[in-house]
């Protein structure tokens, strides 16, 4: 049942011209234990309907009892596919995915004019974004998806004009939100240039758990760049993971604006090959009580190359500020490079500080301690490069496990 | 009754850059015995143990060493851990980040592949480790935290007899593990070897001490010195070094 997501991906990108059909069947194969249904899924299947978007408004009581009913933990509800809804009886499938094509959209925000019902009732939001050109867009977070996990794909399609990308988004989680985005990125074609700009507002009282796991292989470049801002006591807990076969330049921008906020940021890079990966957090602190945590921890491979920058900046006269910046480099060959450079601009005295970097390599001592107990070379980098990624992703939280199910050995070796 | 002979050490010599640390070291052990070796600081204690636990890259080697019918330098580490070989390390590994619990999981999997057995079920991997945490008074939490990662010398030498328990093989090395232990660590570390000790296990300690013997019958004590055996006698032997030092034996 555990299937490598990006194998799949790639071989049915490859195999299937159809690829909207494509990108749905990986869609489940993230779920493995949906997996078995996909075989089932047949969208020309009689007992499939196809439900136009705009006439969903006329669901009858008996359909919105039988979502209702079929809505549990864990299980797949819905899915956003082509500005159609297609549900299926077979396995209580029920879908649509939003084409972006050089429109500016705000798709939730319909939904929650319209559809709060159907959100009441599910467990789970499922968007994908299928990426054809230069992009706006934003999504707004209201009261009626309070708890919900969204879910975002974003794939980006191989038709983009002069292989360039640039898209802005714009997230708002309005007041007394608890909410968790997972947010995907994949790009398996070449040599794509892609900017990609995000733009959180946190309001008042408000917890986002937002997720990130970025795949690009595509032999190109790929800038992210994260803007967070805080407004009054809220917590934001940001855990991403970067898989990326490209250059990647990732920049993180958070200010805490508002008195007793707080940022908690860990981070993941995994980079091989030859390629150069650069990334800038930077964390200003503007206001009394605010604390951020930042843990970026990578593993490098090959001859790349990785270059983190942290940089933690207090404002003047700011009180009571807790700040800590810490990052972690393990070395899986002695061609790969990984610099830190953890830095701190302190300009007030009631704060507590700490920041702190640490590289080192597969250990022999290590290697020879654990085959002393039967467990062979390969096995134990395995457990090593495994027990080091566990740091951060060694938790009960559910969305993290969807994170690591996705983190194959053999995608990282 | 008859024992079989689990390990045969003929003629060994070992050498690292260009010193002689083992010469022409000649040695016995049958199955069920359990035997001490003492000496002074560089006798070679902790090379043999290194040698018989398969970590000999690092050496040149003459002569032979035969376990089980084997030639135990032609196989590795891990080869020599999974038919039946245990070193219990005088300084145990740190592994941060890797959970004991998950350490133990992994290299019974490795010893029941090697047996061509199904993986161990949870449940039964739970109650083997319960079992032997509770022989050697070791906190459930313990298990929990990475490999021997912030532990006290006496939580690391419990651990790595922990680790001996839940492997159970034939032939046990324990190098200086009296070290670093507190008297009460150290009766509960020699009740689980009492424990685990009968006439298919060997034991070899390799000690300082002869205050282990308190706590343990063994049937042989020898004294290394310069890489070779000067003297192999019983119990006595260990108290008589207690008493007037190596120097006398020299």
């Amino acid at each position: 049942m555990n299937k490598n997501i990006l194998f799949v991906y790639k071989k049915l990108l490859n195999n299937n011209k159809n690829f909207y059909i494509s990108y749905f069947r990986i869609f489940l194969i993230f779920y493995s234990k949906h997996y078995l249904l996909i075989d089932n899924l047949n969208l020309n299947n009689s007992k499939s309907k196809i439900i136009n978007y705009n006439s969903l408004s006329k669901l009858n009581t008996t359909f919105k009892n039988y979502i209702k009913n079929n809505s549990k933990n864990n299980s797949l509800n819905i899915i956003f596919f082509n500005n159609l809804y297609i549900y299926s009886n077979n396995f209580d499938l029920f879908l649509f995915i939003k084409i972006i094509n050089n429109q500016n959209y705000n798709y939730l925000n319909l939904f929650n004019n319209f559809y709060f019902e159907l959100f009441n009732n599910l467990s789970f939001v499922y968007i994908i974004n299928l990426i054809f050109s230069i992009n706006n867009y934003s999504i707004n977070i209201y009261n009626n998806i309070i708890n919900k996990n969204i879910f975002i794909f974003n794939l980006f399609n191989f038709e983009i004009i002069n292989n360039f990308l640039s898209i802005k988004k714009y997230i708002l989680i309005n007041k007394n939100i608890k909410c968790n985005i997972i947010e995907f990125f994949f790009n398996d074609f070449n040599k794509i240039i892609l900017n990609i700009n995000m733009f959180f507002k946190l309001n008042n009282n408000t917890i986002l758990n937002y997720y990130l796991i970025s795949d690009f292989k595509n032999n190109g470049y790929n800038y992210i760049t994260f803007f967070f801002k805080h407004y009054f006591n809220n917590i934001l807990n940001f855990i991403d993971i970067y898989l990326n076969q490209t250059y990647s330049f990732v920049t993180i921008n958070s200010f805490l604006i508002g008195k007793h906020t707080r940022f908690n940021k860990k981070s993941i890079k995994i980079s091989k090959f030859h390629f150069i990966d650069k990334f800038i957090y930077n964390i200003y602190h503007y206001n009394d009580s605010t604390q951020s945590n930042v843990f970026f921890i990578s593993l490098s491979n090959n001859t790349s190359k990785l270059i983190f920058i942290g940089n933690i900046i207090v404002g003047n006269k700011i009180k009571h500020i807790n700040a800590n910046l810490k990052c972690e480099g393990l070395m899986l060959s002695n061609s790969s490079i990984i610099q830190f450079d953890p830095n701190m601009f302190i300009n007030s005295n009631d704060v507590q500080c700490f920041h702190g970097a640490s590289i080192g390599c597969v250990n022999n001592t290590i290697l020879k301690y654990m085959t002393s107990r039967g467990l062979d070379l390969n096995e134990c980098k395995k457990i090593i490069i495994i027990s080091f990624l566990n740091k951060i992703l060694n938790t009960n939280d559910i969305n993290i496990s969807i994170l690591k199910n996705n983190l194959k050995f053999n995608n990282i070796k | 009754m008859i024992k079989s002979n689990l390990l045969n050490i003929s003629n060994l010599t070992t050498s690292f850059t260009n010193k002689i640390i083992l010469n022409k070291l000649n040695f016995k052990i049958n199955s069920g015995e359990t035997h001490v070796i003492m000496g002074p600081n560089g006798a070679g204690k902790s090379t043999l143990a290194n040698i018989l636990s398969g970590n000999h890259d690092q050496y040149n080697i003459s002569g032979n060493i035969i376990y089980d019918n084997t030639n135990l330098l032609s196989l590795s580490a891990e080869k020599l851990a999974l038919n039946g070989i245990f070193l219990s390390f005088q300084h145990p590994v740190e592994i941060p980040g890797l959970s004991n619990i998950n350490f133990f999981k992994s290299f019974l999997n490795a010893k029941n592949k090697h047996l061509k057995i199904n993986p161990i079920e949870n449940n039964d991997f739970m109650t083997l480790l319960n079992a032997n945490l509770k022989l050697l008074n070791i906190k459930s939490e313990l298990t929990h935290r990475s490999v021997n990662d912030g532990f006290s010398g006496g939580e690391k030498k419990k651990n790595e007899i922990l680790q001996m328990l839940l492997l159970d093989p034939k032939f046990v090395i324990l190098d200086e593990i009296d070290s670093g232990l507190d008297i009460d660590s150290l009766k509960l570390v020699f009740n689980a070897v009492n424990t685990f000790k009968n006439n298919n296990k060997s034991i070899l300690i390799i000690t300082h001490y002869s205050r282990i013997l308190k706590y343990i019958d063994v049937d042989f004590v020898h004294i290394l010195h310069n890489g070779t055996i000067i003297k192999t006698g019983d119990q006595a032997l260990a108290y008589d070094v207690e008493k007037h030092g190596y120097s006398y034996f020299l």
